[in-house]
C-alpha cells in the first residue's frame, strides 16, 4: 500500500520545491562589465575581512539600537515601562553612546560595502527564488544601514532640508528594518561567518600592498579620528581637540548650548511680561505665582546635565525650587503623583511634558530660576523651566506657564 | 547551527514584518520621502560612490610606488571616511541666526587641521617603510 504524505508534508515540501527550482539564467551575452568573472582584481577581499568587520559591525549596529530604542520608550513610555531618576548621568551615556557609535561607524559600513562590493554583480543574477528573496534582504538591509547613517549625521548637523520626512519617525522605524535584516543577514550567513572567523587565510595580496591587518587598521584608525573630532560635544575635557563636534559643552548664553532658542519658540513677550503667572494646580487648589513668589520659597541649588537626543551633554549648576515642594503647596504627596508640565510655547513639538512619579518626587528636580547663580538666560526657559535628573533635554520643558498635579495612572 | 540560523532569520523576518507594519501605521511617518530617500542612498553609493572609489583604487595601484601604498591607501581610507561625516557641518546649513551655540566651530578650518594630522601620520609611516626596504635591497 502507498501512502500518501500528510497534506502539511507536501505543502511544505512544494514550497521548498518552488523557493529552489533553479530559474532560466541570462543569456551569456548580458554578462558584461561588471558582471564579468574576475572584474574586481583586488585580493584584499576574503570571508575573514568581511567577517570580522560584519561581527563589529553587528555590535555597532545592535549599541545603536538599543541605546536608541532606549531614548523612543523614554519619550513614549507605553504603560510597562518605567524610566528611574537615577542614576542622574545614565541618559547622558547612552544617548552620548547612541550619537558617537553611530558615527565611528561610517567607516565600518564603508569598508564592509566594499569588502562585499563585487556581490552586487554575481553570476547570475538570481539562482531561484530563495536567493531573490535573500537578495531583496540584502537590499533592505544596505539600503536600512546607509539611511540611518547619513540621516543621523543630517540631524546632528541640524540640516533638515534634504529629509522630506519627520526625522524621529523614519529613524526609528528604520532602525527596526536595519535590525531585522541584520538578523536575516547573520542566520543566511553563518556558515561564511563561522569559516571566516576561525580560518585564517594566508594573505594573498602582493608584498609590500596593504595587508588585511593594515586595511583594518585604517577602519579602525577612521572610526577613531571620528570619534576624537565629534566626542567633545559629550565629553567636555576632549572640547578642545573635537574640531568637527555639532556642539561646544560651554559655547552657548551663559556657557551652555541652546536647542531651541526664545525666539524660535516665540515665547519672548510672554516670558518677559510682569503679569507672569505660574499656574500650580493640584488636588488642594490652584495657585497663580510670580517669579518672586516662586523666589520666596525655599531655594536649592543642584548640579545636573542637560542632555540632547542630538549627543551632546553638558553639566550646569541650577538654583530653584523642589518639584515635589511646589507638588506639597497644593496638597500633593509626591508619591503616586505625576506633573504636567506645560510651556508658553505653543506651537511645537514639545510644548509640553509628563513628570513621573520617579523624576517628580526626586529631591534633584526643580523648578529652576537660575543657571550658575545668575537669573535664567530668556534662552534657557526664563522665567521658570524644568530641570531633572536622567531626562532628555526634550523633556525638560522651559517657559514653564502651567504644572498640573495629577494621580498618576 | 541549523536550527540558531532558522531562529535569526525567523526573528529577522518577524522583526521586518514589525518595521513595514510601523511604516504604514505611524501617522508620524511620510511614506513617499522616506522610501525616495531609502532608494538614493543605495544609488548614491553602489552607483556612484563606489565606482568612483575603485577607480580610484586603480589609479593608485598604477602608479604609486609599492613602498608607500599601505599609508597613502590607509590615510585616505581615514580621509574619506572624515569628510564624508564633515560635509554637512562645514556646510553649515543647520545654522541658525536665533542660535549661536549651533554648530558653533569653523568646520572646514577643523578639517583641513585633522586632514593635516593624519597625512603627518601617513607620511612617517610612508618614510619608516620607506627606510626599512631601503636597508634590505636584497629583497
Amino acid at each position: 500500500m502507498v501512502r500518501e504524505p500528510d497534506p502539511p508534508v507536501a505543502a511544505r515540501r512544494r514550497l521548498v520545491d518552488w523557493l529552489t527550482t533553479p530559474l532560466p539564467p541570462p543569456p551569456a551575452a548580458l554578462r558584461r562589465g561588471p558582471t564579468r568573472p574576475h572584474a574586481f582584481p583586488s585580493r584584499l577581499r576574503s570571508p575573514r575581512l568581511t567577517s570580522l568587520l560584519g561581527v563589529a559591525l553587528a555590535v555597532a549596529f545592535g549599541t545603536c539600537f538599543v541605546t536608541g530604542l532606549l531614548d523612543h520608550l523614554i519619550q513614549h513610555p507605553p504603560g510597562w515601562f518605567h524610566w528611574p531618576s537615577r542614576p542622574v548621568q545614565l541618559f547622558r551615556v547612552t544617548q552620548g553612546l547612541h550619537v558617537a557609535t553611530g558615527l565611528a561607524t561610517i567607516p565600518l559600513l564603508g569598508v564592509k560595502l566594499w569588502s562585499v562590493y563585487p556581490r552586487l554583480f554575481r553570476w547570475p543574477p538570481v539562482r531561484d527564488v530563495a536567493h531573490a528573496l535573500e537578495r531583496l534582504s540584502i537590499l533592505v538591509l544596505v539600503s536600512a544601514g546607509l539611511f540611518q547613517l547619513v540621516t543621523g549625521v543630517l540631524n546632528i548637523a541640524l540640516w533638515y532640508g534634504p529629509m522630506h520626512f519627520y526625522f524621529p519617525s523614519a529613524h526609528y522605524w528604520t532602525a527596526w528594518l536595519a535590525i531585522g535584516a541584520i538578523l536575516v543577514h547573520i542566520g543566511v550567513k553563518l556558515p561564511i561567518i563561522r569559516a571566516g572567523l576561525t580560518r585564517r587565510p594566508r594573505e594573498t595580496v602582493r608584498a609590500g600592498t596593504l595587508t588585511r591587518r593594515g586595511l583594518l587598521a585604517a577602519t579602525a584608525g577612521a572610526a577613531g579620528v571620528i570619534t576624537v573630532a565629534t566626542i567633545g560635544q559629550t565629553v567636555a575635557p576632549l572640547a578642545p581637540v573635537s574640531l568637527l563636534a555639532p556642539r561646544r559643552p560651554r559655547t552657548g548664553p551663559q556657557n551652555l548650548p541652546v536647542n531651541r532658542s526664545a525666539a524660535a519658540a516665540n515665547v519672548r513677550t510672554l516670558a518677559v511680561d510682569p503679569a507672569y503667572r505660574l499656574v500650580l494646580a493640584g488636588p488642594a487648589g490652584t495657585l497663580r505665582l510670580s517669579r518672586d513668589d516662586l523666589a520666596a520659597l525655599p531655594q536649592r541649588t543642584v548640579s545636573l546635565p542637560i542632555t540632547c537626543v542630538e549627543g551632546w551633554s553638558a553639566s550646569a549648576v541650577w538654583t530653584g525650587v523642589r518639584l515635589r515642594d511646589l507638588m506639597a503647596l497644593v496638597g500633593a504627596d509626591p508619591d503616586g503623583h505625576e506633573v504636567f508640565a506645560q510651556s508658553l510655547e505653543t506651537a511645537g513639538l514639545y510644548t509640553s511634558t509628563t513628570v513621573d512619579p520617579a523624576h517628580a518626587g526626586d529631591p534633584l528636580t526643580l523648578v529652576a530660576l537660575q543657571l550658575r547663580g545668575e537669573p535664567l538666560h530668556l534662552d534657557h526657559g526664563y522665567p521658570a523651566r524644568l530641570i531633572a535628573p536622567n531626562r532628555p533635554g526634550v523633556l525638560q520643558t522651559k517657559w514653564l506657564a502651567r504644572l498640573t498635579v495629577r494621580r498618576a495612572s | 547551527m541549523r536550527w540558531t540560523r532558522r531562529l535569526l532569520v525567523g526573528a529577522g523576518v518577524g522583526v521586518l514584518a514589525y518595521a513595514v507594519f510601523g511604516l504604514l501605521t505611524d501617522p508620524d511617518t511620510a511614506l513617499g520621502g522616506q522610501v525616495v530617500f531609502l532608494a538614493a542612498v543605495v544609488v548614491a553609493h553602489d552607483a556612484v560612490f563606489m565606482p568612483l572609489m575603485i577607480a580610484a583604487g586603480f589609479v593608485v595601484g598604477r602608479f604609486v610606488p609599492v613602498r608607500v601604498r599601505p599609508a597613502l591607501v590607509g590615510a585616505a581610507i581615514v580621509s574619506l571616511a572624515l569628510t564624508l561625516t564633515a560635509i554637512p557641518f562645514v556646510l553649515g546649513r543647520g545654522r541658525r541666526p536665533d542660535d549661536p551655540s549651533a554648530l558653533p566651530l569653523n568646520y572646514g578650518r577643523g578639517l583641513l587641521i585633522t586632514l593635516a594630522f593624519v597625512w603627518a601620520v601617513a607620511a612617517v609611516v610612508a618614510w619608516r617603510s620607506w627606510r626599512r626596504a631601503a636597508r634590505r635591497p636584497a629583497a
